[in-house]
This record gives structure tokens, C-alpha cells and sequence, in this order.
């Protein structure tokens, strides 16, 4: 018997993949990386630098955006529509569905990003351009961001609408890339210590989506660390774990 | 304790575990976060860091925009009918500075910078502190080694600080090539300081140098040469 | 035998944020036996929705609680072997009929080979066999309504809940699932079911519950609540002016006009002869003659109307 977990992420990637929205994404960024591999502004060792800064950035932004889709139509999407009834009215938990939703979410970025990564390691390898295995770290820590994403963004779904979903997932994500400057300013306004403790908290339990930003080692040609890629990955786990949960314990008290 | 207030002290209790699984591996990933990532070595002014904030993950892209711009106008734009054209230059130098803080391993930037500090403003000064930090973010970099060994032998005379810049971008060599280039200002360096005895030693790394034997005999003899004619000039 | 559903005491109030809220069910206590019919009516709000939603586990009650198929409400183990169709429903418009009834027998944990034979059975039950490789969003209302019946059977449920089935359907469609249900009360299989259209109610079901501003009015056989009175049902045709003035002359005597033929209803059987007398003197015809007896939206209707006088009272 094929457990819940693996029928509604296989539902869910089935879904994600008859929308057009994402094809079209997947193909529109495909298409930007390829044209962008045969721009010549700049001589020969920047223009590889570009190229691999606008492959990772169309990743980042490509990913992101399939990420903000596919979750806030997926819980949301299922409450608003009201399909939400004959799904619960099968033999499954409701933490069974909150969690096939994230694994099906991730499992159909992987798809979605897929195609973008082998472009940029076709032609890091086939261009000389560094290490296609560096780009292929650099764009597992894109997906791990991506994860992370899906899990608030599940989180925030489990009581929201997907409007307001969409919203605040995009809040949570700018808001996590400001507190470094948040976390500077503290220390420069106050040497107090309680403002210092405030400053760590935020910098400590707050999402850290900075720790997933490898780009820059790949596009100079740096070495990520294998232990890097394992102690974040860790850190991933952790707070998919902590929003999973949130949104799981949330999505049981909730009435339709 | 009630028995609704059971779950919840539950999952209270869950939620702080995860809290603290999360700092705890925030904690696991920091050690190697600043060697991966572009912060290593780096000291931000506070407006840097607003700006790498806001941009988050698209500022290497927005610093290679940035750089089409510097690019563009340094090769194409500044000479004009034979004449050179400086107009844009100090405009442009806030460009580059914001390239190096949106990516402080943009290599390329620090080396125009101080370039430009030194030759065309006349700030040696400050084109050595630009330089430093550059080299400060990017230690192994062979270009801003002898930028800045150039800049400290020819406008500060700070000639023991250019030869161990000198000497160190020898060490980083990616080729022969390069590696005589570093030698040639470490000899020159000495040359300017009066260290004859350390130039012809830098002339002889330089005929270890496949190919490069025969340049190393002649600019040792040419040393030689001017040393003793410095010195018959002395004794008169 | 064990009750399929036993609930008791069973409410739920809805609170406002802003304070007050109302109640949508207050301690509705009932039990449907195994292997019948039973109807479960009420005008809009009375709280039938609630009831279902509280059965199934969507919504979480204030108070009380009961069993279904012997596990608490709401739980999975009772939901292994439910069967639900919701009003209105709504599925997954990208997907094909076929596929739709795949992914909810998975949701069951039905092997491949039992899945598809379950739902080529169904399909064709429902008259949708045909349309299988359909995407749902080109499905019309009555083909949803009857692939939501076909989802509700995936699993062949103890117990099928359906509320408002015939919903969307035409005279057609409402025969045919009329004669689903009854070959699930022939199989043993209990069915609630909520639905405002009386007459297909007191045609299939075995037991009623009614229930108004969340309180349960009336429960039982269907046999039991109707009553079966002494007056007389007299269905004449060709009735005039003149031949109606004299019908009214007949004490007691309630006369519905209608399109072709007159209902004449006659408080005592002794009053019948007077009555035929007249018509044929008239040149009327009768048409039928019988003792009248109480439809169930009769008592639905008083049922209702004395709870809103209660409650204004």
C-alpha cells in the first residue's frame, strides 16, 4: 500500500506540471541562460563569471517564483476551491496531506530547476569555465533554499489564503536577507546587552537564507566544502522541520 | 493541568526543541559560512551592507552590470579623435567602488580602482588602501599583488612594503610568464632601492625560468654594469 | 445491532471574533441503523451541513461526540470505510474522470488491479465510461454530480454519506441514483442522506430525521410519522363554476383546483357518496377515490411551522 505521503505528492507534481505557468517558467529561463551564453561584452574570464551569475541568477529567481506558485495554490488553492472536502474525507491525517504537499513541492522544483542546472554545466564544461561540479553544489544549495521556502510558505498556508500566502512567504524571504543589515545597525545604535541578545536572536532564529548563497565561490572558482554542504543541509532540515510542524499542528485545528 | 493545556505545553515544548535545533546548526554552518560566501575577510561599511542586503541574492549579477558600464567606457569610450577623454572617469570611480561592494572578489574592479587612484587622480594613498583591500578579500590574486607592488615602488618609495608585494604575486604565478613579470619588479624594486646584491638575486630566479636564462644574463650584466659605474662615480 | 452512526448530544456553536457567534447544532442525539436508508432533512441552516462536517471530522464539536462504524467521529479508522459525496462537489479540474477516481482509491490504498476494475464498474454505473479521458473542468453540473457519486463508492463503504445527491440532476439522473441507493440498501450497505427534495426522500428512505435551527424535531420510520387519517381524497374532472359551488356546499369540505383535475378532500368517508352524487349530477367525472395520507412534506411543513412558533413564542 503506497502511503498518502507519496500519493498526494505525486498528485501534487501532476498538478504543478498541467499548469502552464510553470513550463513556461522552466522555458522561459532556459532560454535567458542559453541566450546569455552567447553575449561577448566583456573579454574572455569575465564573460564566463557573467554567464554563471546570470545562469544562478535566473535559477534563483525562476526557482523562487515556481516555488511561490506552486505552494499558494496547493493548501490555499485546495481550501478555496473546496476540493479540500473530498481529500480530508478520506482515510488520511491532515499532517499526511500538509506533508505530501511539501514533499510534492520540492520534488517538482527539482524538476523545474533541473533543466536550468544542466545548461549551466553543459556549458561550464564544454566553455572551460571551472568546475561543473561547483555549479552543481552551488545549485543543490539554490534547492535547499527552495525547500526551506516551501515549508513557510506551507506554514503560512495552513491558515491563510494564498494571496496572503504568497504575501508573507515574500515578506519572510526579503526580511531574512535584511537582517544582516538589521543585526549591523543594532550593534552600531547599542553596545547594550540586551539589544546584543536581541540582534543574536534574530540572527539565530530567524531564517538565515544567506547560508544557502554559495554563488559566489562557484562563480570565482572557489571550492564549496562537502562538510559545508552536509551542516547546512542540516540547517535546512531543521527549519523545514520547525515549519512543517508549525503549519501541521496549525492545519489540525483549522475547520472547513 | 488541564487537558487542553497539555497538547499545547506539547507543543510548545516541540517548537522550542526545533528553535533550538535551528540555532544549533546555525551555529554547526557558520565556521565555513564566511569562507564560502563573500563576506571572508570582509569589512563592510554599514551602507554596504544595506545595499548587498537589498540586493540579496542578485548582486554578483547586478555587480557584472554595473561592470558593462566601467567596461565599456574604459575601453571603448576614452579615447576620442586621438584625444583622451577623462570627463566620466570620477564619475565612474563610485561605480566601481559599489562593484566591489556588491562583490568583493570582483578582482577586475580593484585593479582598474587602483589604477585609476594612482595614475589618472594622483591619489597613491588611497590607491594603495584600495588595493590592500582588495587584496585583503582576494589573497591569492597575482594582478593586485603587482598593482599595489606598483604603486608603493613608483609614487610612495615604500620599497621593502612593493618587494614582499612583488615577491608574494610571484608565488601566485599561474605561468612563466607571470612569474617573470613578478621577478622583474622584484629586481627593479631592489634596483631602485639600491640593493644591487637583491636584484642580480632576483634575476637569477628569473633564469630558473624555462626560456628565460637569456634575459636573466643580460639584465645581470646590466646590473653589474651600473653598479660599477655607480661606484666609479662615487670615488671620484 | 450496533448503530452505523450514534451520536449524542452533539453541538456546535460557531463564535464571532468579535464576540456572540450562534449555535448551528445543539444536542442533536440520534442513531442510524445498519443497512437502511436515512434521510436526513431540514430547511437551509438547520444545521444537516454541520451535522455531516462533525461526522466526517472537518469541523470539531462543542459538545458531545458519538461513534460511526464503531470508531470516534471524525477518525481515520471510520473514514477506511465511509463513502462521501458533498454538495456541490468540487474536484480537481486538470485531471481526467478516470484518473480522479484513481487518485482517491489510492488515497484508500486500493492495489492497481482492484482500482481500476472498481472504477471502470463505477464509470459505467454512473453513465461516465464514455467520458473517462475527459478533463473534470469540461464535466457538466450533472456528469460532476454523478462522478462525485462514483468517488463516494471507490472504496465500497460500509456507510455512504451524501448530501444534496440529486442536486444538478435531471428526472433521469435522479431515477438512477434513486436505484443506486436502493442496490446499496440491498447490499447491505447503510446510506445517510440530506436532501430537501421530500418526495425522493419518502420514496427510498427507511428512516427520516428532521431537524430545524439546529434541534432535531422529529425522528423514526417514515411508516410511523405519517399519519394515515379518516379523511377522504376525491380527484374529479370537467369541474365548472356551478359544479364547484356545490362541492363547497359539503361541510368541512377542502376543494384544490388544478390544471386538468380538482382535488376534493373530504373530512369524513361517509361523505364520499354525497360528494359523487353531485359530480355526476353535474356531468363531471370522477377520476380517483382513496384515503388521503400524510406526504412527508406535509409533516415537514408542520413540523417546521410549530418549531418557528415555539420559538417565537
Amino acid at each position: 500500500m503506497t502511503s498518502p505521503i507519496v500519493v498526494i505528492a505525486q498528485q501534487t507534481m501532476r498538478e504543478a506540471s498541467r499548469r502552464r505557468t510553470l513550463p513556461a517558467l522552466v522555458l522561459f529561463g532556459c532560454g535567458i541562460i542559453v541566450s546569455s551564453a552567447f553575449l561577448s561584452f566583456f573579454q574572455l574570464g569575465v564573460e564566463i563569471k557573467f554567464f554563471k551569475d546570470i545562469a544562478f541568477t535566473v535559477i534563483f529567481m525562476f526557482g523562487t517564483l515556481a516555488t511561490l506558485v506552486i505552494v499558494s495554490t496547493q493548501l490555499s488553492g485546495e481550501i478555496e476551491s473546496r476540493t479540500i472536502y473530498n481529500v480530508l474525507s478520506k482515510p488520511i491525517q491532515r499532517w499526511e496531506l500538509v506533508v505530501g504537499k511539501f514533499v510534492g513541492t520540492i520534488a517538482t522544483i527539482a524538476l523545474a530547476v533541473a533543466p536550468m542546472v544542466a545548461i549551466l554545466v553543459f556549458f561550464i564544461y564544454t566553455d572551460h569555465g571551472g568546475s561543473a561540479l561547483e555549479a552543481v553544489k552551488g545549485a543543490y544549495m539554490l534547492w535547499l533554499a527552495f525547500t526551506v521556502l516551501s515549508a513557510v510558505a506551507l506554514g503560512i498556508a495552513s491558515v491563510a489564503t494564498s494571496t496572503v500566502t504568497a504575501a508573507l512567504t515574500v515578506l519572510v524571504f526579503v526580511v531574512s536577507y535584511l537582517k544582516g543589515a538589521v543585526t549591523t545597525y543594532l550593534d552600531l545604535i547599542s553596545a547594550h546587552p540586551v539589544v546584543a541578545y536581541f540582534g543574536q536572536a534574530l540572527y539565530y532564529l530567524l531564517p538565515n537564507f544567506e547560508n544557502f548563497n554559495t554563488r559566489t565561490a562557484v562563480v570565482h572558482d572557489e571550492l564549496v566544502p562537502w562538510a559545508y554542504l552536509g551542516r547546512t543541509t542540516l540547517y535546512a532540515a531543521a527549519l523545514i522541520g520547525l515549519f512543517l510542524y508549525l503549519g501541521t499542528q496549525l492545519f489540525e485545528e483549522r475547520e472547513f | 493541568m488541564t487537558a487542553r493545556s497539555l497538547p499545547r505545553l506539547r507543543r510548545a515544548t516541540a517548537v522550542a526543541a526545533l528553535l533550538a535545533c535551528v540555532a544549533a546548526s546555525q551555529a554547526l554552518v557558520d565556521p565555513y559560512r564566511l569562507v564560502v560566501n563573500d563576506e571572508a575577510g570582509v569589512q563592510f561599511s554599514v551602507a554596504a551592507v544595506v545595499v548587498r542586503s537589498f540586493l540579496g541574492e542578485v548582486r554578483g549579477l547586478a555587480a557584472d552590470f554595473l561592470w558593462l558600464r566601467v567596461d565599456e567606457y574604459q575601453h571603448r569610450r576614452r579615447i576620442v579623435g586621438g584625444e583622451l577623454l577623462q570627463s566620466d572617469d570620477e564619475a565612474l570611480m563610485p561605480l566601481v567602488r559599489l562593484i566591489t561592494w556588491l562583490d568583493p572578489h570582483f578582482v577586475d574592479a580593484y585593479a582598474l580602482g587602483g589604477q585609476w587612484l594612482a595614475f589618472h587622480f594622483n591619489h597613491p594613498q588611497q590607491a594603495a588602501a584600495f588595493y590592500e583591500e582588495g587584496i585583503r578579500n582576494n589573497p591569492n590574486d597575482f594582478d593586485l599583488h603587482t598593482g599595489a607592488a606598483w604603486v608603493d615602488w613608483r609614487w610612495l618609495h615604500d620599497y621593502a612594503r612593493a618587494t614582499a608585494l612583488a615577491h608574494d604575486a610571484a608565488g601566485l604565478a599561474d605561468d612563466d610568464l607571470q612569474r617573470f613579470q613578478a621577478l622583474w619588479l622584484v629586481a627593479h624594486i631592489r634596483m631602485t632601492a639600491g640593493d644591487t646584491a637583491g636584484a642580480i638575486q632576483a634575476w637569477r630566479a628569473v633564469g630558473q625560468i624555462p626560456g628565460y636564462d637569456g634575459a636573466a644574463t643580460t639584465w645581470i650584466a646590466r646590473v653589474r654594469a651600473q653598479a660599477q659605474g655607480t661606484a666609479r662615480g662615487t670615488a671620484r | 445491532m450496533t448503530p452505523v452512526i450514534a451520536v449524542e448530544n452533539l453541538t456546535k456553536h460557531y463564535r464571532n471574533p468579535t464576540g456572540g457567534g450562534r449555535a448551528a447544532l445543539r444536542g442533536l442525539t440520534l442513531e442510524v441503523p445498519a443497512g437502511e436508508i436515512y434521510g436526513f432533512l431540514g430547511p437551509n441552516g438547520a444545521g444537516k451541513t454541520t451535522t455531516i462536517k462533525l461526522l466526517l471530522g472537518l469541523i470539531a464539536p462543542t459538545a458531545g461526540g458519538g461513534t460511526m462504524l464503531g470508531h470516534p467521529l471524525g477518525s481515520v479508522n471510520a473514514r477506511r470505510r465511509v463513502g462521501f459525496l458533498p454538495e456541490s462537489p468540487y474536484f480537481y479540474e486538470y485531471l481526467r474522470g478516470e484518473e480522479l477516481l484513481h487518485y482517491y482509491g489510492r488515497l484508500f490504498g486500493l492495489g492497481h488491479g482492484v482500482r481500476r476494475e472498481r472504477v471502470e464498474n463505477l464509470l459505467k454505473l454512473v453513465g461516465l465510461w464514455e467520458h473517462r479521458r475527459l478533463a473534470v473542468r469540461k464535466y457538466s453540473r450533472g456528469m460532476l454530480q454523478r462522478l462525485g457519486l462514483a468517488q463516494a463508492l471507490i472504496n465500497d463503504p460500509d456507510l455512504v454519506i451524501l448530501d444534496e445527491p440529486a442536486g444538478g440532476l435531471d428526472p433521469i439522473g435522479r431515477r438512477e441514483m434513486r436505484d443506486v441507493l436502493l442496490q446499496l440498501r440491498g447490499r447491505g450497505k447503510t446510506v445517510f442522506l440530506s436532501s430537501h427534495i421530500l418526495a425522493e426522500v419518502e420514496t427510498v428512505c427507511d428512516r427520516v430525521a428532521i431537524l430545524h435551527r439546529g434541534e432535531l424535531v422529529a425522528g423514526g420510520r417514515i411508516s410511523e410519522l405519517l399519519s394515515e387519517g379518516r379523511e377522504m381524497e376525491l380527484t374529479v374532472h370537467g369541474v365548472n363554476g356551478a359544479l364547484s359551488r356545490h362541492l363547497e356546499g359539503i361541510p368541512g369540505v377542502e376543494i384544490r383546483h388544478g390544471t386538468d383535475v380538482t382535488v376534493v378532500i373530504l373530512p369524513e368517508h361517509a361523505l364520499v357518496y354525497q360528494a359523487i352524487e353531485i359530480v355526476r349530477a353535474a356531468g363531471g367525472q370522477v377520476v380517483s377515490l382513496g384515503a388521503k395520507r400524510e406526504r412527508l412534506e406535509d409533516l415537514f411543513v408542520k413540523l417546521v411551522g410549530r418549531s418557528d412558533e415555539e420559538a417565537r413564542g
